[in-house]
């Protein structure tokens, strides 16, 4: 393969794989890249989630390596001791770390878990996950200064929870828009050899307008002004990408990804509401109304197993000897976790219909030193299509709206990747492609650097 | 952007104990935090700028004060130098501290012994057959720092973790500023991050 002198990523998060199967032909600058290298759909990691898929994708190690298993991780075996991952969470040398190694110079922008901001040999801005525009975002710190002169505020995100959809779509736009305009910025103003931006844009979007879009959807609307938000939305991404990388020759190699997919959501399963009718957690006293498990007082000394929600579902045994007030033996561990699996993948929708649920148990889905870390099942609520709720004191099992304001899709395991090496690639679409193979393995083989050998991926072979 | 100065660290050590090796891991390190930096190979340094000199008092004594200078006018312009070398008298080492702003020596400490069993360069073999005489700790004086910044007994620690100190000595001087390990979110924080991660509908 013909080395890269320079190598873009341009990560769209959540971009789902209709892209490559519906969408492409009128996506002129993906289609070109597309045609002029490989592509194809790629698995995200377990569980599909932002944090920990971009890391996934930065260091080619899976969450047992990594030690963190959604944004927020147990820190030791109590109740209430919780972490949020940030940038130093993430151990395992990233992509960047090796390429400011390598001598390379290198620019991030709005890659999550880039919070605190990494010094590394070059320029950052760091993700949505900085807590304003007040912190320290950027690396240099002098860097910010320059961004706010010449772009105002940057913009870190937007709230999808709305009903006024006219001006969400504007301010997804105008971040969208922001965010080009910032990249080309520093690409044409600062030295680099590697640049990685990820826009969250596409997930906000499609969270707020998918029903609108998909006639399978529960709550589809047909004929609505949104009808074609999403799509439309992917053309001017495809205009942006397009005016990126105006001017670069195909000495440039240039990777398009998502770190999952999404589809359309089928409705919130109350995991936790579930869990108390079938006797595994006992809260010490009634709740009125929803409300969150953090809030609630929960009976430690009768539960048996707890859950966390979002786009996927994490169960916790309440284990004698682990948990600082166990009562699960663990000679009895596997059987009761084996059996609460059995349950959770029997749950039928609200239409009394079997779900496709998997219940993972982390010994299937992980290896490495944080494994035994990892929360006892993971749950994929009808493969992902329900999201699950772990507030309490539901009026049922099955929610379809919420009191956050609407939410009209979920995570699919599958997103998106495209990449046009230098020289190009044949227009060959690839099948088995992973998060773990298209990242760092595959950008240090574009550099010509070797891959160190406890990477778990391999390079795309183009 | 504002052009800082500089820093110097000074790798001491009778030869073998690990200055070059614990200064290339030093070296990548600040290079992945995009520190310009220069690694002033003793050796490279001595055959450019000092083909005349051997090891005498008086030319180790010259060669130092060279290594010192060019240091000095690195950091002066932003890049930060790396020296490994042995410098064997203290007033040597005292005299870079005084040429240069931010100075940091760092004594590479390792038993003779390991230092023979190691011995890369053959030199303290070829000490042995008496085709040299004029090692430093065998042959000639070395003296040890009184008060280094850093105190490295490189028989006892992995060359990461002899790199590790430096760099930790490096922020607590505030040569660099520092990674932030702790806690990177005050609570008030935490509990913005969680809403926001909520509402979202990533918890």
């Amino acid at each position: 393969m013909k080395q890269a002198e320079k190598v873009l990523v341009v990560g769209l998060d959540s971009a789902p794989t209709l892209l490559l199967d519906e969408w492409l032909p009128h996506l002129p600058n993906l289609r070109r890249l597309a045609e002029e290298g490989v592509y194809g759909p790629i698995e995200s990691s377990v569980p599909a989630i932002t944090i920990p898929a971009w890391a996934t994708f930065a260091t080619s190690k899976n969450p047992g390596q990594l030690g963190f298993f959604g944004f927020r991780n147990r820190l030791d075996c109590s109740y209430d001791r919780l972490a949020t991952a940030n940038a130093t969470s993430l151990k395992e040398p990233t992509i960047w770390q090796l390429l400011s190694q390598a001598g390379k110079r290198v620019g991030l922008m709005g890659v999550p878990q880039t919070y605190p901001p990494p010094q590394v040999n070059g320029f950052v801005i760091s993700c949505f996950m900085t807590p304003g525009a007040d912190s320290e975002y950027t690396w240099p710190r002098e860097l910010k200064e320059e961004i706010r002169f010449k772009f105002g505020d940057y913009l870190f995100d937007c709230k999808f929870r709305t009903e006024a959809k006219a001006a969400l779509l504007a301010q997804i736009y105008q971040m969208t828009g922001q965010h080009f305009r910032i990249a080309r910025h520093l690409l044409s103003s600062l030295p680099w050899d590697f640049f990685m931006m990820v826009e969250m844009g596409p997930d906000r979007l499609q969270h707020a307008f998918w029903k609108y879009f998909d006639p399978q959807h529960r709550k589809y609307q047909a004929g609505s002004d949104w009808e074609r938000a999403i799509p439309s939305y992917y053309q001017y991404l495809d205009r942006e990408i397009g005016e990126l990388l105006a001017g670069m020759g195909d000495e440039v190699a240039v990777i398009v990804v998502s770190d999952h997919g999404a589809k359309r959501m089928e409705g919130s399963f109350n995991l936790n509401d579930w869990l108390i009718q079938e006797g595994y957690l006992q809260l010490a006293e009634p709740v009125t109304g929803v409300t969150e498990l953090r809030r609630v007082r929960v009976d430690w000394s009768r539960t048996i197993a707890w859950g966390w929600g979002g786009y996927y579902g994490r169960v916790f045994l309440n284990v004698a000897g682990r948990e600082a007030q166990g009562i699960v033996p663990p000679a009895q561990y596997e059987r009761l976790r084996d059996d609460l699996a059995g349950k959770l993948a029997a749950i039928k929708d609200d239409r009394g219909r079997p779900m496709a649920t998997r219940a993972l148990r982390p010994q299937e889905v992980y290896h490495g030193p944080y494994t035994d870390q990892a929360p006892d099942l993971c749950v994929y609520f009808d493969d992902l299509y329900w999201r699950a709720s772990e507030d309490v004191g539901h009026d049922g099992l099955y929610a379809f709206e919420t009191e956050l304001g609407p939410d009209d899709a979920v995570h699919d395991q599958h997103g998106i990747y495209i990449l046009r090496p230098p020289g190009g690639g044949g227009g060959r679409r690839l099948e088995g492609l992973r998060l773990l193979d298209g990242g760092a393995p595959t950008i240090l083989q574009l550099f010509g650097l070797p891959v160190p050998e406890d990477m778990e991926g391999k390079p795309v072979a183009i | 952007m504002e052009l800082e100065k500089g820093f110097c660290i000074w790798f001491t050590g009778v030869p073998a104990s690990g200055k070059s090796t614990v200064a290339a891991a030093v070296e990548r390190r600040l290079r992945e935090r995009g520190l310009k930096v220069e690694n002033l190979d003793a050796d490279e340094v001595r055959r450019n700028l000092s083909p005349d000199l051997k090891y005498s008092k008086e030319d180790r004594d010259m060669n130092t004060k060279r290594l010192a200078y060019l240091a000095s006018l690195l950091c002066r312009n932003g890049v930060s130098a790396l020296i490994a070398a042995v410098a064997s008298y203290r007033e040597f080492r005292d005299r870079a501290r005084r040429m240069i702003d931010h100075f940091a020596e760092v004594w590479v400490d390792c038993p003779l012994e390991e230092c023979r069993r190691r011995d890369p360069k053959g030199l303290y073999a070829r000490g042995d057959r008496g085709e040299v005489d004029d090692i430093a700790g065998v042959h000639q004086p070395y003296e040890a720092p009184l008060n280094p910044e850093v105190h490295l007994k490189t028989d006892q620690m992995s060359v990461d973790e002899a790199a590790d100190l430096v760099i930790r000595r490096l922020e607590e001087l505030r040569y660099l500023p520092r990674e932030e390990d702790e806690e990177v979110y005050s609570p008030e924080e935490e509990e913005k991050i969680k809403r926001r991660l909520k509402a979202l509908g990533y918890l």
